[in-house]
This record gives structure tokens, C-alpha cells and sequence, in this order.
């Protein structure tokens, strides 16, 4: 087992250890000082810190769901592609587009993870 | 969508999504406003019915959990009733009267509850005119000292003040004084009788003086007049069709399971003895009937015009002065007539 202290950016999924080169399992939390319910289809979120409140979609809502549980980006992926009806490539997108937005709004942060 | 269509919607939708525990009527204050009937008897509910409320609420997807009382402090449980609520990702919320908040206990708040705001009660800006109305002497200096360690410990704290004539000659000054905490300070003109029906604590209300006062300080800040009301719902511009969030967002516990469908409605809609506080919330008939109320109110309130997001018409408070929450008492129309000759003039 190694431990990543910090990824900052998704582009290394692909690290070298020993010349050999291995997948990070990247993961995203929430803030500490994050409070959020669902409200229908969407999400309210608070950010208690700055007294800031962000409503999410649909997709948003999923996302910071599956992010609460604990799950690993590709985890993530994997779970939404079998939920919705989307291309990967498309989906991908997306939720990298989500998580940037969810970053600029202090709602999650990176977290160091274990790789195998 | 923004944040206030949705609050909108919810009220709409009767989606909760803020709820009130009074956790006892024991207070360490005798504030002779105060509105709770302290001689109510019960069996106050337990630990592990707090934990299963609070599970049920958010099961139920509520965000705001405001711990209220009498002094939120003073129930024995309370330390472990607000530790449960953050765990459970609700916003929490606590009003005090700040008296037992000193160094420690506040560091310990911050450590193991965490709440997103105080707020505390201010009756003066002076011990003469504070102590007065708590009948503790000492309690403004110790509230002042409280107050100072809650914001350099960084803790965000909101000031209320349930403006009385006893306390309107020193209004200037708790500006003042909520300026230099850099507390936001929000004053509420309308004294309500205690829940029991006693109107003594009206006996204090504030003067037409006192509340000109009131509205041209508010002017001279930038703004009217605040909004009282504790629901955020009253502040969306879409889906108004009921008056506020009584009942169709919000709810409140008393010490002994009893809901209501506000801290002001006193009108109970179950009970948690009885029943869980979801069914409660989709199937009590009395509920319902506040929900119907609340629209037949919001159709009085227009009467008020432009001041009808301001007067601060509640319909628990009508409910307890004239026994018909969709009727706006005179006391509004007092309230809306003195901010209107503010802005005329």
C-alpha cells in the first residue's frame, strides 16, 4: 500500500512507482463545513463558513451523494454510467465540469488516498 | 434555481425543512416577556426519543435543527441532543439567553456541536435596562463578557431584541453595541402574550415614539425594517401563496412531545408520544388545516400593501390576541402605519 498525501489535479490518475506505473484511485469529500439536504430533485448546501448556500441539480445531488459515501472517482463513474442513459465520454466530462465548479465553491476538496 | 425558489417551492410543497426543539422551559433568566408557559406539566421526552426524532427529521431530509428552550443549556441532554444533530449533517442553530456561555463553554459548543449561528436575546443596551427586563442582576455584564470571548472565538452570533418601551430610549445604543461585536442586531416589534393567554408581557410593548425610533435608525442604516419572522420561506419571492413557512416548513417540539406548527402557532398538531413525527407531518388533520390557514392569512396580510413583507404580521400572534390566526390585529396595523410615515417622510 502507498499513500498519495495530496492529488491536486485529475491528470494524475497515472503515477510511477518503481519505474512501474499504477492508477490512482482518487477520491473528492465534502468539506467538514458543508451541510446539505436534498430537496426533491435538488440539493440545498450551506456552506457554514461563509454563509453561503449553492443549490444543486439533479446531477449535482448524485454526485456529492456518492462523494458522501466514500466513493472513488472511478467508482463514481462507473455507478453514474449504469444510472443514466449517457455516453462515458460525455459523462466524464461532465463530472469533471461538476466537481471543478463544486471545488470553486469550497463544497468538496481532494482527499489523499490509498492506491493499490 | 435559485435558493429562494426553492424555499419557495417547499413551502409550497410542505417540504420540511427547519424544526424548533424547545428542549425545556428551565431557564437560569426571568425575563418578564418571556412567552413560555413554565407551568406547563409533562413527561418530557427522552434521550433516545430526541435520537429518534432527530433520525426520523433527517430521514426526512431537514436541514435546519434549532435548539431552543426555556435556556437550551439547561436540559441535561443537551450536550449530547447537539453532538447527535451535527453528526447527522444537520445546520444547527441555538438560541440562548448567552448567560451560561463563558470561555469554556463555548469551546466546547465549537468542538462538539459546532452550530452555525448563535442567537442570543438582548433587552437593553445598559444592566439598568437589560437586567430590568431579566430580572437577574449582573446578567448584561455577564452577557457582555460572554458575548466578546463568542466572537473572538469566531463563533457567528446573531443579537435579538424583542423591542419593549423599557428598552426603546437605548435603541441607538444596542446598534452601537452590536456594531462593535460586529453581531448583526434585529429587533422584533411585536411583544406576544405568554402561551398560557397571560398578556402582561404586552403591558411593555413598545410606544408609536419608540417605534419611529425604531424605523428611522433603520432608515438611516440603509434599511427599513427586518423581517421577524424565524422561516427563511417569508423572504421568497415565488410560490407565496401561504403566509409563511408555519406548518408547511417548519415545526416545533415543546419539552414534552407535543408538535406545533411553529414556536408562535401554538396549536398542537400530535403528538410525539403518540405517533412519529413523519406520519405526524403527512397525516395530521390539524396540519392540514394550519396549511389552509396560512393561505386565508396570506390574503388578509395583502391588506397590508408595501408593507406587508415588513409589518411583521404573524398569525400565532393573532391566534393569541384575537383567537383567529388569519385575522392581521391591530398591532400590525400600527406597526406597518408607523413604517409607511417613516418612508413618506
Amino acid at each position: 500500500m502507498v499513500h498519495v498525501r495530496q492529488i491536486s489535479i485529475r491528470e494524475d490518475h497515472y503515477l510511477t512507482l518503481d519505474g512501474q506505473p499504477f492508477r490512482v484511485m482518487n477520491t473528492v469529500k465534502l468539506h467538514s463545513y458543508i451541510r446539505w439536504r436534498k430537496v426533491g430533485n435538488e440539493g440545498v448546501v450551506l456552506n457554514q463558513d461563509e454563509g453561503e448556500v449553492l443549490v444543486l441539480n439533479e446531477l449535482g445531488v448524485r454526485i456529492v451523494e456518492l462523494f458522501e459515501q466514500g466513493l472513488s472517482l472511478d467508482l463514481l463513474h462507473a455507478r453514474l454510467l449504469a444510472e443514466y442513459d449517457v455516453d462515458a465520454t460525455v459523462l466524464d466530462t461532465d463530472i469533471n465540469r461538476y466537481i471543478d465548479e463544486l471545488i470553486k465553491a469550497n463544497v468538496v476538496v481532494w482527499e489523499p488516498c490509498d492506491v493499490a | 434555481m435559485k435558493y429562494y425558489d426553492i424555499i419557495g417551492r417547499m413551502r409550497q410543497d410542505n417540504a420540511l425543512f427547519s424544526v424548533l426543539l424547545e428542549l425545556t422551559y428551565r431557564c437560569n433568566l426571568d425575563c418578564f416577556i418571556c412567552y413560555n408557559d413554565r407551568e406547563l406539566a409533562g413527561k418530557p421526552l427522552s434521550l433516545d426519543q430526541y435520537y429518534r426524532l432527530m433520525d426520523d427529521l433527517r430521514d426526512m431530509q431537514v436541514l435546519n435543527l434549532t435548539l431552543s428552550g426555556g435556556e437550551p443549556l439547561a436540559h441535561a441532554d443537551f450536550w449530547k441532543i447537539g453532538a447527535r444533530g451535527r453528526q447527522l449533517g444537520f445546520v444547527m442553530r441555538i438560541k440562548s439567553n448567552g448567560h451560561a456561555l463563558r470561555p469554556d463553554v463555548v469551546q466546547r459548543l465549537q468542538a462538539e456541536i459546532d452550530p452555525y449561528i448563535i442567537e442570543i436575546s438582548l433587552h437593553g443596551a445598559s444592566a439598568e435596562t437589560h437586567d430590568r427586563q431579566t430580572r437577574i442582576p449582573g446578567s448584561f455584564d455577564r452577557l457582555k463578557k460572554n458575548l466578546k470571548n463568542m466572537q473572538e472565538a469566531g463563533l457567528r452570533v446573531q443579537l435579538n431584541c424583542p423591542l419593549t418601551r423599557w428598552a426603546e430610549p437605548e435603541i441607538e445604543e444596542m446598534y452601537d453595541f452590536a456594531d462593535k461585536l460586529g453581531c448583526k442586531l434585529s429587533f422584533d416589534p411585536h411583544i406576544s402574550p405568554r402561551d398560557d393567554g397571560d398578556r402582561s408581557p404586552q403591558s411593555i410593548a413598545p410606544t408609536d415614539e419608540g417605534l419611529r425610533q425604531l424605523y428611522r435608525l433603520q432608515m438611516e442604516r440603509g434599511f427599513l425594517v427586518e423581517s421577524n419572522c424565524g422561516s427563511d420561506a417569508k423572504k421568497s419571492p415565488a410560490g407565496d401563496y401561504k403566509h409563511c413557512g408555519t406548518g408547511a416548513t417548519t415545526l416545533t417540539v415543546d419539552p414534552y412531545g407535543t408538535v406545533f406548527p411553529c414556536v408562535s402557532l401554538r396549536r398542537p398538531t400530535g403528538s410525539l408520544y403518540e405517533t412519529s413525527i413523519s406520519e405526524i407531518w403527512h397525516g395530521s388533520t390539524s396540519l392540514q388545516e394550519v396549511r389552509e390557514l396560512s393561505i386565508a392569512a396570506a390574503k388578509n396580510a395583502s391588506s397590508l400593501g408595501a408593507r406587508q413583507g415588513t409589518a411583521g404580521f404573524c398569525p400565532g400572534i393573532s391566534d393569541m390576541v384575537c383567537g383567529d390566526p388569519t385575522v392581521v390585529h391591530a398591532g400590525v396595523h400600527r406597526v406597518a402605519r408607523l413604517q409607511q410615515e417613516c418612508l413618506d417622510k
